[in-house]
């Protein structure tokens, strides 16, 4: 990642890199971004993931605390924030559904948390699948009934691909609002039915 | 991409003025330490050249022996043992709760820092050069407060602590490091009386932790017990606790025999001799596997639903590696082939593999290293918010370190401080997860509710310990916590936390439901409250009439909880007021206007 110009903390030469002065290799401190920009990754829903698995551990491999026991106390702090912010962006990245959430977010300042959901239809829809996962009586059913939920994802996030690739980001987030749901029905699912 | 080609900055390229760190093995029922120098790795030994140290503590009168000084000085009375101490540090750290003698009441950390202190001395005549830097592993399991508490007992004793790491992650360092494998590993640890299973992927130098579960207070000791039980029930009749001190302690030690000889014969003869009119017993095989049964069906259990949980299948595990000293029975073994077809390793001593990685990561945490190591915290972390909800702000299996922010707001009109619990657990009701600390940020301006701005946020380290600090985003007023070990624990607690969040999630669901519509509708009345002198003026008669009904009903149905008709009656009253507030917004503007000169519009 990229920034404007600013200056070393360590030796006060203006620093391109995001991670590490260009000068004196030192670590940078931290500065705001989003977690496409942290991984250098365009505004895009499909990305490759296993790049982003190999630039992720690339980049821990040089920032991680473990690499910076030596180092002082401002090394050491900075090391501990970009490590949790990749930790935290990758985790958000690889997974679909928070991933096209993100892009709404920096897209189109859509943010499902703010918003009520008035779509009829969708509530509909997922009342259904409520009083389906509340009345599994089976184990047979309820295998049955995991496969269609991780069905009806899948499909979704085919459909939400499809949907940023036309730029029809509307559409996109009412997508996303229904992968949501569908997530914490999953979610919900898995809590209860896994015998401990 | 350029900034991979930067080097880091701190790796040496120069090898050869190794700096030496320990790496300690502190284990419910023996210590480890080892040190990797020159390319290989040296155990310490104690004063009986023994490489396992009992983690056993002992007084007599005023001196105090640890470890083999102890178990091998027949003087020392067997009741006076200190055992296990490592299962207190997840209850009462720092209660005095070891009773020595009349003079001398200790507290579980005190315990440890004894041992710690031995393990120092023998780390310096062993190595012949001062070295106070140390990597000490913990379980995977272990909680925030356990996690302080070792670090506290070893820096209490002049260590300096470079990393904890998870024991379960070290075992799969160790191994992956000297056979070189790569995949996707379960790591399978099982000591004297803490169970953990993590889930771990490896590939070149690479070692992610993916998810991990476990119990504290489950190990060894607790087949022990039940073989102790069995014997009592099926060969002596009698009630186990029925027996003095003294004779629980000699059977248990006895139980424990008969458990290492199982791998041998198929029944084996124990001397008892503190037991009246029997000298000698014969304990089965079948004894033995019948009262291990229950502890690895848990451990089965729980490996299961980790592996559930990681959307991973069996076929693409890679292998089960075996660590802890409980891993050597057989029939364990035997179990466990039984219920993941996937091939077993336990070629590096279970014993000591533990420690063997916690050298290596502190020799490579010193000198630098190609390898990376990423692990996770155990349980989810939060704070408790109006209702008694616990919400989650880092989840489990979350890869460390982390920082988050959540956002947090008033519910009472005017409030201006607000009381934070941090919470350690899964379920969705407070009281059933644990309380780590709370703290009060106060000076918020007042404010109508859900106005204010309260960041709270949450860093856990690479350590596993939680930081956190908490601003208003108004006043900037900032408040930064330390946890500390200072609230009691509950082992059993910890222990059944998971367990019973995947039981009662259920009912937790349920619970939470109510408990938002209440919060919900006692929102909706304070705003309604808030705005009560405008409803007079701004509303007809009717309209009064029909929103304080309805204003009625609502307190009526939050008192007996019935969340439907709770949010039937919101609905019912934002429907109602959608006039009024329609008025409102025409008015507001209107007096806005009011007594402003022309120019400033």
């Amino acid at each position: 990642m990229k920034k404007n110009s600013i200056s070393c903390w360590n030796c006060g030469n203006n620093v391109k890199n995001f991670f590490f002065c260009e000068h004196c290799k030192k670590i940078q401190k931290p500065i705001e971004h989003d977690p496409f920009q942290l991984f250098s990754l365009p505004y895009e829903f499909n990305i490759d993931i296993e790049k982003l698995e190999a630039d992720f551990f690339n980049l821990q491999h040089k920032l991680h605390p473990d690499k910076f026991i030596n180092a002082n106390e401002n090394e050491k702090l900075f090391s501990g924030i970009h490590s949790g912010n990749l930790n935290q962006s990758y985790h958000l990245l690889v997974d679909p559904i928070s991933r096209a959430g993100i892009l709404l977010k920096i897209l189109i300042n859509y943010d499902l948390k703010e918003k009520t959901v008035n779509d009829k239809i969708l509530l509909f829809e997922i009342m259904e699948l409520e009083e389906e996962k509340e009345n599994l009586q089976q184990k047979k059913d309820a295998l049955i009934f995991y496969k269609k939920i991780m069905g009806l994802i899948d499909d979704e996030i085919k459909t939400i691909n499809n949907k940023f690739k036309e730029e029809n980001y509307l559409e996109a987030a009412k997508i996303h609002t229904k992968l949501t749901y569908l997530k914490k029905i999953k979610n919900d699912f898995k809590k209860v039915e896994i015998e401990l | 991409m350029s900034l991979m080609q930067i080097t880091e900055p701190n790796k040496k390229t120069n090898h050869v003025d190794d700096h030496t760190a320990i790496g300690i093995d502190f284990g419910t029922t023996n210590c480890v330490c080892t040190f990797f120098k020159n390319g290989v790795y040296n155990i310490i030994t104690d004063e009986y050249k023994k490489k396992l140290i009992p983690s056993v503590v002992a007084f007599r009168g005023d001196n105090f022996f640890v470890g083999n000084q102890v178990l091998l000085n027949k003087d020392i009375p067997k009741e006076n043992y200190i055992f296990s101490i490592k299962r207190h540090l997840t209850r009462d750290q720092s209660k005095k709760i070891i009773k020595i003698s009349n003079d001398i009441i200790l507290s579980p950390l005190e315990v440890s820092s004894i041992i710690f202190e031995y393990i120092k001395k023998l780390i310096n005549e062993d190595l012949k050069e001062k070295t106070n830097k140390c990597v000490i592993t913990v379980p995977a399991y272990f909680d925030e407060l356990s996690r302080v508490a070792v670090k506290k007992a070893a820096i209490n004793t002049g260590f300096d602590v470079l990393r904890l790491i998870n024991e379960p992650t070290a075992a799969a360092l160790a191994y992956g490091l000297e056979k070189k494998v790569k995949g996707n590993y379960f790591v399978y640890d099982l000591g004297g009386g803490t169970f953990d299973i993590s889930l771990l992927k490896l590939s070149d130098g690479i070692f992610k932790v993916l998810r991990t579960g476990g119990n504290v207070n489950l190990g060894g000791d607790d087949i022990d017990l039940a073989i102790a039980k069995n014997i009592c029930k099926k060969l002596l009749n009698t009630e186990f606790e029925q027996l003095t001190s003294k004779q629980k302690a000699e059977l248990i030690m006895s139980s424990k025999k008969s458990k290492e000889n199982y791998n041998n014969d198929h029944s084996s003869n124990l001397k008892i001799d503190f037991f009246e009119n029997v000298n000698e017993i014969q304990v089965s095989n079948e004894l033995i596997e019948e009262s291990a049964n229950d502890i690895i069906d848990t451990t089965i259990r729980i490996s299961k639903s980790v592996l559930n949980e990681s959307e991973l299948n069996l076929s693409k595990i890679d292998g089960f590696i075996l660590v802890g000293g409980s891993t050597k029975l057989d029939y364990l073994k035997k179990r466990l082939k039984e219920s993941f077809e996937v091939k077993f390793f336990s070629d590096i001593n279970p014993e000591i593999i533990v420690a063997q990685g916690a050298a290596s990561h502190a020799h490579a945490l010193l000198n630098g290293s190609e390898n990376l190591l990423l692990d996770v915290t155990p349980l989810s972390l939060g704070i408790e918010t109006a209702g008694g909800l616990m919400e989650k702000i880092i989840d489990r299996n979350s890869t460390i370190p982390i920082t988050k922010e959540q956002e947090f707001t008033t519910f009472e009109n005017g409030q201006t401080a607000i009381k934070i619990n941090i919470l350690q657990g899964e379920r969705e009701i407070c009281k059933y997860n644990r309380s780590l600390g709370e703290f009060v940020l106060s000076g918020i301006e007042p404010k109508p509710a859900g106005i204010p701005r309260i960041k709270v946020r949450f860093s856990v380290d690479s350590d596993g310990i939680l930081d956190v600090s908490a601003y208003d985003e108004n006043s900037g007023k900032k408040h930064i916590i330390e946890v500390q070990p200072v609230k009691q624990l509950n082992s059993n607690e910890v222990i059944e936390m998971i367990k019973d969040s995947v039981n009662n999630s259920k009912m937790d669901l349920e619970e939470r439901s109510v408990l938002e519509a209440v919060i919900e509708g006692q929102r909706c009345l304070n705003e309604l409250n808030y705005l009560n002198d405008e409803i007079i003026t701004l509303c007809s008669k009717e309209e009064q009439k029909k929103i304080f009904v309805a204003i009625g009903d609502l307190k009526l149905k939050i008192k007996e909880k019935k969340k439907y008709e709770i949010k039937k009656l919101i609905d019912k009253l934002n429907l109602l007021t959608q006039n009024f507030a329609q008025k409102r917004i025409e008015n507001s503007i209107g007096s806005g206007l009011v007594g402003q000169d022309l120019d400033n519009l």
